[in-house]
């Protein structure tokens, strides 16, 4: 599939600011099942600094900083791309059990293998919450392997928790998500890794988007998108394979993929600092528009 | 001399044996009454009072400084040196390693979960220097080991504490036992400083006109931010906070009074994660764009954030390889036993070894000594390992050696000893690094040799016992090149570059101080009013007027509400509760807050004073009784006296500049402000009695004056003009209004716009001598010498332009602090 991706985020603030400082990862990654044709990020007011570079996990990130004195600040990322299938459900039996998982971790210290390693432990924004082990632990099951435990575990989610917007915002910890079983689908790839990771298993935060259709015979709503938010699970031979606990379903050709890290602290879209308090007012407007190819 | 040897242990004395030095030392010392060396000690403390990194009244426990110092032989410091700069080497390869190619982690020289386990291993740091020195400062902590060697036991390269402690001590040796200190041959300190101070001048790169450095330090008012204003003083570099700071064009630039100024380096002394609120900890007290400037190669930080990994000790284990691994060398200085639990068999053997080891936990930096724990809790703290055992790790306390140490009684006792030595490591060729290692330390000594070896840092904020280490040298040193140093540094300093929050500080210090002085007044002048009146109903009405000024004096409240005049107990209750908000312990608390935030632009003196006006206060009985006020007198009178010195010592030692600038402003608009509140109190209401007036004269200090020109009869509207209109009262409000209109002239400009003649603050105190220049006093009082509504209404006014003023400095001048908001989206 080709898609035309704009992501575009706004802050209106109450009083002029000047200087804000903001660090962005919305450059989608050039992937084997992924081609970025075409990527450019806009700032308006114009910036006095934009600089980019690639962090530890290799995704773009900006580093913005805006100067004048401004009451409204919007960065727009514009990008085109395709995304081919990746086939990953027929890949599913092949995976390796904990046994082999393990094994393999403990005798591998190859780039990937760290990468995945640094994916096994709690991170700033995924405690290892005694009762994320609580949910998982009923799951496994004797000769299952790992993405056949994922897939449970998606399934779990998918079924037990209830998607609710009006729930939770980007700060709300997992145990308030456990404790009232609703959230949204940033909330549930979370819950997901830090189920993963209480049992071993290297598991990491993917941020990007879903290309939503309309009903039939209805048109596409401009700005109707959203961001969106699921989980990977390291398997040794496979590498790592995504799960969307959201929709149940493994991420595939509708799955537009920007940035991935340890938790959303790591790959916020847009996070920002000004000088000067206030009240600010943030809008997000997200197009994935179908290309024909 | 003797001193009993513990058995098994090593004493340093068996190293000194040989050396001419300690014979030398030691004649001397032998020669000395008890009492001698009974006052040498007591004069060292107090020079490192004088010094000042120790100002802390209600701080039990200080710093002692030993009157015997540490000998190092020459042929024993060459064997240190060249370990601690191999060390530091090693440490400099090992972050450039772990922040890139992770080769440690590929090779398995260290297994990764140690370090991803970690929170002191920051990812957005990866890659953050390119040049060859990561790590340009390192503080490394020594002990001796069961072999009697040097053994290396803690790195510190996140908050190196102690730098400005030797440099401190060294100087009160200088200044105190110049015949103990003279004959012996030592190295000095001062080439080190030296080159620290060149490393910060030179920043990234060598080409930038301005060679501004700063020394980052915190908000708290500890032991440690006394030591960052000894150090940024001695290194004549600024002492900065977060807020100081902002980010544009890739730099990092210091608001100042005169501007934004580019900052090309920081001796930063906060910890890793609160550096940079954009990158790492959210809500942090750093600075936005300061990893974004070090990565751009426009800021040298020394250190920059992500080395708190090398203090974690998480890297004990492994360093003997990893030396072997990067560097090709055997590890030269011993380091300390240490084990990885995460290893199954190094795990059993802390469990069976565990009586003098130290357990420290990764994830959360908690360390338990276990030979401190009971079987119950040992057994309950192994559990906890086994849930995660690869975040612990297990570190051997070195036996220690003992050396002699002087006690209060001029007597030698042994005792255990610790020492942290500073180094500094530099890129001189493109890729070529090179470490200088300071030729001295900082020695800490104490009965407890486990304490010693805590790896937090609590053991430096509760106050120890210091050691002047004297590396001995065989060639004499003429001059200490430390006094010169100094003094070269003195004259660079530049005066222009005072920082916005300074300003701030010293504004609201002068309004404290004013205020403070305002309130002890009229207390007194209430005091006095009703022990001469035998406390008559008439007395005690009066009194209950100038408690009333002291209620108000301190309260955000607006002036122009009416309220009723307190009871005389409950006022003076609420003046001195120490936990009443607009009492007088709090504008104290306000006033050393205000004045220790800028601590270095004071000398030791007014610090002097201020201890004394802090103890005269809290030596105030708690529940003061107004029936029995001759008690409190004397203690008003004291603090009076004590601030007046303080006004003296600034004006006398403060450059002339703006720093006294500000701080003038603060006193003189606070004293306007206070004076119209007095006058309302007294006139505004029903007229006051003669004994009312006559205090009002005395409290101002102008009662000679009074009498000179009207002799001895009180006349409302006469002491109104004195006190209000008279430009030559140095008490009058209409003084100080002409004295800010000079200030406000004085300030430095902000606006380039040629169009704009006359600032908001000029404009403002103009107004306010207008108004004083209209007054008509005849109209303000009828024929019976009542004040009129209008007299009221005309202070309101004062009062209100005022405070237009005060807001007005502090938006022109100090609005660094803005709070900073974040947001996150998604």
């Amino acid at each position: 599939m080709k898609y035309q991706l704009i992501h575009q985020t706004e802050y209106r603030y109450a009083q002029t600011v000047a200087n804000s400082y903001n660090l962005a990862w919305l450059t989608p990654r050039q992937l084997p099942y992924q081609q970025v044709e075409h990527c450019s990020l806009s700032v308006n007011p114009a910036p006095s600094l934009i600089q980019q570079r690639s962090d530890s996990f290799g995704n773009t990130q900006h580093f913005i900083h805006v100067q004048p004195p401004h009451k409204q600040l919007s960065v727009t990322s514009r990008s085109t791309l395709q995304v081919r299938p990746r086939h990953n459900i027929l890949k599913i039996r092949d995976a390796t059990d904990c046994n082999g998982l393990f094994a393999h971790l403990r005798q591998h210290t190859d780039a990937t293998t760290l990468d995945s390693l640094l994916c096994q432990h709690a991170s700033r924004m995924i405690p290892l919450l005694p009762a994320a082990k609580a949910l998982i632990m009923p799951l496994m099951q004797p000769g299952q392997n790992i993405l056949q435990l994922a897939q449970a575990l998606n399934q779990l989610i998918f079924t037990e928790f209830q998607y609710d917007p009006e729930f939770s915002t980007v700060v709300t910890p997992l145990s308030e998500v456990l404790a009232h079983k609703r959230g949204v689908c940033q909330d549930f790839a979370q819950l997901a890794i830090s189920c993963l990771r209480c049992v071993g298993i290297p598991a990491r935060y993917v941020s990007g988007y879903l290309e939503t259709r309309p009903p039939e015979g209805q048109p596409r709503l401009v700005g109707a998108d959203a961001s969106h938010a699921w989980f990977a699970v390291f398997e040794p031979t496979l590498g790592w394979i995504d799960f969307d606990p959201t929709n149940n379903i493994l991420a595939d050709e509708q799955h537009l993929t920007l940035a991935w890290g340890r938790d959303y602290a790591d790959v916020v879209p847009l996070k920002g600092i000004l000088h000067g308090n206030g009240e600010h007012q943030l809008s997000v407007a997200v197009d994935v528009v179908p290309l024909a190819e | 001399m003797s001193v009993s040897v513990m058995p098994q242990s090593i004493h340093e004395q068996q190293h000194w044996q040989d050396l001419p030095q300690w014979r030398q030392l030691l004649y001397w010392w032998q020669r000395q009454p008890a009492q001698r060396l009974q006052q040498l000690y007591s004069e060292l403390q107090h020079q490192l009072r004088e010094n000042g990194t120790t100002f802390d009244p209600w701080h039990q426990q200080q710093r002692q400084l030993d009157l015997m110092p540490w000998l190092i032989s020459e042929t024993q410091w060459q064997q240190l040196e060249a370990g601690i700069a191999q060390r530091h080497q090693l440490l400099n390869a090992i972050l450039h390693d772990l922040y890139g190619p992770q080769q440690l982690l590929q090779q398995q020289v260290i297994p990764p979960d140690v370090i991803f386990l970690n929170k002191d291993y920051l990812l957005p740091c990866a890659n953050l220097i390119d040049t060859a020195a990561w790590l340009p400062m390192l503080a490394t902590d020594v002990g001796r080991n069961s072999d009697g060697q040097f053994c290396a036991y803690s790195d510190n390269t996140q908050l190196p504490a102690g730098l400005g402690y030797v440099l401190e001590h060294r100087l009160a040796f200088n200044n105190t036992t110049t015949e103990l200190n003279s004959g012996v041959k030592k190295s000095q300190l001062a080439g080190f400083f030296r080159q620290l101070q060149q490393l910060l001048q030179q920043g990234c790169q060598s080409d930038n006109e301005h060679k501004l450095a700063g020394l980052l330090t915190h908000h708290k008012r500890d032991a440690a931010y006394f030591e960052h204003a000894f150090l940024a003083n001695y290194l004549d570099i600024a002492l900065v906070h977060g807020a100081d700071l902002m980010f544009k064009d890739s730099k990092l630039w210091l608001k100042t009074l005169s501007g934004l100024q580019p900052l090309q380096s920081l001796l930063r002394y906060l910890p890793d994660n609160s550096c940079d609120p954009l990158e790492l900890e959210p809500g942090s007290s750093g600075s936005a764009g300061l990893l974004q400037s070090i990565r751009q190669n426009q800021l040298l930080c020394v250190n920059p954030p992500g080395s708190a990994l090398l203090d974690s000790g998480a890297l004990l284990p492994f360093l003997s390889h990893c030396c072997e691994f990067l560097l090709q060398q055997p590890l030269l200085l011993p380091t300390v036993p240490a084990l990885w639990c995460g290893n199954a068999s190094q795990l059993a053997q802390a469990q069976t070894s565990s009586s003098d080891y130290c357990l420290q936990h990764l994830l959360s930096a908690q360390h338990w000594q276990l030979a401190d724990l009971t079987p119950a809790e040992l057994t309950a703290l192994w559990q906890q390992v086994a849930q995660q055992p690869a975040a612990y790790i297990a570190r051997q306390l070195l036996p220690l050696s003992q050396l002699p140490c002087c006690d209060k009684k001029g007597e030698l006792q042994p005792q255990a000893g610790v020492l942290r030595i500073f180094s500094l490591l530099t890129e001189r060729d493109v890729g070529q690094t090179e470490v200088a290692v300071m030729p001295g330390a900082l020695g800490r000594v104490s009965t407890h040799s486990h304490t010693l070896q805590r790896s937090d840092r609590a053991g430096f904020s509760a106050g120890f016992t210091a050691k002047d280490v004297w590396v001995l040298a065989n060639k004499a040193q003429a001059v200490s090149l430390l006094q010169s140093a100094k003094h070269q540094v003195t004259l660079s300093r530049q005066s222009g570059l005072l920082p916005s929050r300074v300003a701030d500080h010293l504004f609201w210090l002068g309004r404290y101080n004013e205020r403070l002085n305002l309130i002890c007044r009229a207390l007194r002048a209430a005091l006095t009013l009703l022990n001469n009146s035998d406390n008559s109903d008439s007395g005690q009405q009066d009194a209950r007027y100038l408690l009333s000024f002291c209620l108000r004096a301190n309260s955000s409240m607006d002036d122009g509400t009416e309220q009723s005049l307190p009871g005389l107990q409950p006022a003076l209750d609420k003046l001195f509760s120490a936990d009443n908000a607009t009492g007088v312990v709090a504008i104290l608390k306000n006033l050393l807050y205000n004045a220790q935030s800028v601590r270095e632009y004071f000398g030791e003196d007014t610090w002097y004073v201020l201890d004394k006006l802090q103890s005269a206060i809290y030596q105030w009985p708690a529940r003061p009784q107004w029936q029995q006020p001759a008690a409190l007198l004397r203690t008003l009178d004291e603090i009076v006296l004590l601030q007046t010195a303080i006004y003296g010592l600034n004006n006398e030692t403060m450059s002339r500049t703006q720093t006294l600038r500000f701080m003038d402003l603060g006193q003189h608009l606070e004293r306007a402000q206070q004076s119209c509140s007095l006058l309302q109190a007294v006139f505004a209401n029903t007229p006051p009695t003669d004994a009312l007036m006559e205090a009002l004269l005395r409290l101002a200090d102008t009662l000679m004056t009074y009498r000179r020109r009207y002799h001895t009869e009180l006349h409302p509207l006469a002491i109104m003009d004195l006190l209000l209109l008279d430009d030559s009262t140095p008490r009058s409000v209409s003084y100080q209004c002409a004295r800010l209109l000079r200030q406000t002239e004085k300030l430095p400009a902000l606006h380039n716009d040629a169009s704009v003649s006359l600032s908001r603050e000029q404009r403002l105190a103009m107004e306010l001598v207008a108004i004083l220049q209209q007054i008509d006093l005849q109209q303000l009082f009828d024929a019976q010498q009542h004040a009129l509504p209008g007299l009221s209404l005309l202070l309101h006014q004062l009062q209100q332009t005022l405070r237009q003023l005060s807001d007005s400095v502090t938006l022109s001048y100090f609005n660094h602090a803005d709070l900073s908001s974040q947001w996150q989206s998604f």
